[in-house]
């Protein structure tokens, strides 16, 4: 009986100091974390969105001018870009799906006619290697040289990213094509991507 | 003398991959190409020097009966600690490459084993050791698979095409071949072994089955 109480007591304090190291680390990084995701988000941002884009409607605080907000249409969250003159040119819609290790986070940058300009994965946990087949952009590159360099606007290729979404009319997908060895990375991506095209069709509606 | 041999035996004589048979699970998931190799032994020699050195200072406050349960707080909180901090703290780029790796960690055997075989009955210092040589091994072994993986796949070594016109051959790409290509390496290894035994007119006795290095019919007797 002894020995029990002992054995509770000692997992016990090792729990209640990771429990408490846990807390303090959450609450120190909490403010620099947010911050870091914002950033992730700027840039992101720039890559789905057209060049001539000059201001990005990103504040979701509340009471932020009408032409600053963030529209949120069915926990998609809609970024309203403008051009140097005012006009609206082009929406990046921001929508997550479950994939194999947690949600994968996706923009989809939408043109003023409706056609999807990009899709980029901005967060996922999935398995490198595997289901980052269907998330993660990667450059050519070869020891040979020859590789041409980017051109402004361009992004690095991702077949099955690129091969569905680039140009097509923003509305939800039927077709699950996924890739082999990453179908619920795929399908992660493929559900995001509909919620946002829900999304923006309600949007347009409106 | 000693130290020296802590470090160096992880990176040959007690590979956690080839020798020790430790985190097979990200072996064949995240070897399908040297960069992803790279950065999951990076990722995982740091943990491991954390958990192992922890693990070392604390192990003689821990009873041994509830010495797993514990070591896996340890760990755990560890590993999220150290996600925490690089989401917070760690360049975009890094954060990035690295990032993916850590959820893959907290659950990984090679941190736990070597957290129960080694770091609950060595000083701090040899702990440490441990850990940058079990690290560096894995490090290691993974890229050499990662590597001939990654050429067989698609002809490309960290990302840079090396013969132009390869075919890719999706096998190597998937776990399938990475069960083949660590197998090549595993009799490979072990030819090499049977053979130096031969030659020293041994037996060749693997070293998980060796009573020297077994401690359990010694730690029956519970503190």
């Amino acid at each position: 009986m002894k020995d029990i109480l002992r054995l509770c007591v000692s997992l016990g304090l090792v729990c209640l100091v990771g429990a408490g190291a846990l807390a303090y680390v959450n609450n120190v990084t909490d403010g620099p974390r947010k911050a870091a995701a914002k950033a992730t988000l700027t840039d992101g941002l720039k890559l789905v969105l057209p060049l001539e884009t000059a201001t990005i409607a990103s504040n979701d605080e509340e009471g932020a001018p009408e032409n600053e907000k963030v529209v949120v249409i069915d926990g998609v969250k809609l970024y309203r870009a403008f051009d140097a003159a005012g006009a609206e040119i082009a929406v990046a819609a921001e929508a997550e799906g479950k994939g194999f290790g947690g949600m994968v986070k996706t923009l989809t940058g939408i043109d003023k006619d409706g056609r999807i300009i990009h899709v980029i994965v901005t967060s996922h946990s999935e398995t490198p290697g595997l289901g980052t087949q269907a998330t993660d952009r990667k450059e050519k590159k070869s020891i040979w040289g020859g590789g041409k360099a980017l051109a402004e606007g361009e992004l690095p290729p991702n077949p099955y990213l690129d091969g569905k979404y680039n140009g097509k009319e923003a509305r939800p997908f039927t077709a699950i094509d996924g890739v082999s060895g990453a179908t619920y990375s795929s399908t992660a991506v493929h559900n995001a991507v509909n919620k946002a095209c829900r999304a923006y069709g309600k949007y347009k509606k409106n | 003398m000693s130290v020296m041999k802590e470090l160096v035996k992880g990176i040959w004589k007690e590979n956690p991959v080839l020798v020790l048979m430790l985190g097979m699970c990200p072996t064949l998931a995240v070897s399908s190409s040297a960069k992803n190799a790279l950065g999951m032994g990076i990722a995982t020699t740091c943990v491991l020097l954390g958990s192992n050195l922890a693990i070392s200072l604390v192990r003689k406050a821990i009873p041994s009966k509830v010495r797993i349960p514990c070591y896996i707080v340890i760990i755990a909180v560890f590993v999220t600690i150290v996600e925490m901090l690089m989401n917070a703290y760690a360049p975009a780029e890094l954060n990035k490459t690295l990032g993916i790796y850590i959820p893959l960690i907290v659950v990984n055997c090679i941190v736990l084993g070597r957290a129960e075989a080694f770091a609950s009955k060595n000083g701090a210092f040899a702990s440490l050791m441990d850990g940058i040589g079990m690290g560096l091994g894995f490090t290691l072994a993974l890229m050499a698979l990662g590597g001939v993986r990654e050429f067989l796949s698609g002809g490309t070594f960290f990302e840079y095409e090396v013969v132009p016109g390869w075919p890719s051959f999706l096998l190597f790409k998937f776990p399938a071949g990475a069960f083949i290509v660590l197998a090549v390496f595993l009799a490979i290894n072990n030819h090499h072994k049977i053979r130096k035994a031969e030659r020293e007119g041994t037996t060749y006795m693997p070293p998980e089955l060796n009573c020297a290095r077994c401690h359990i019919c010694a730690d029956k007797d519970d503190k």
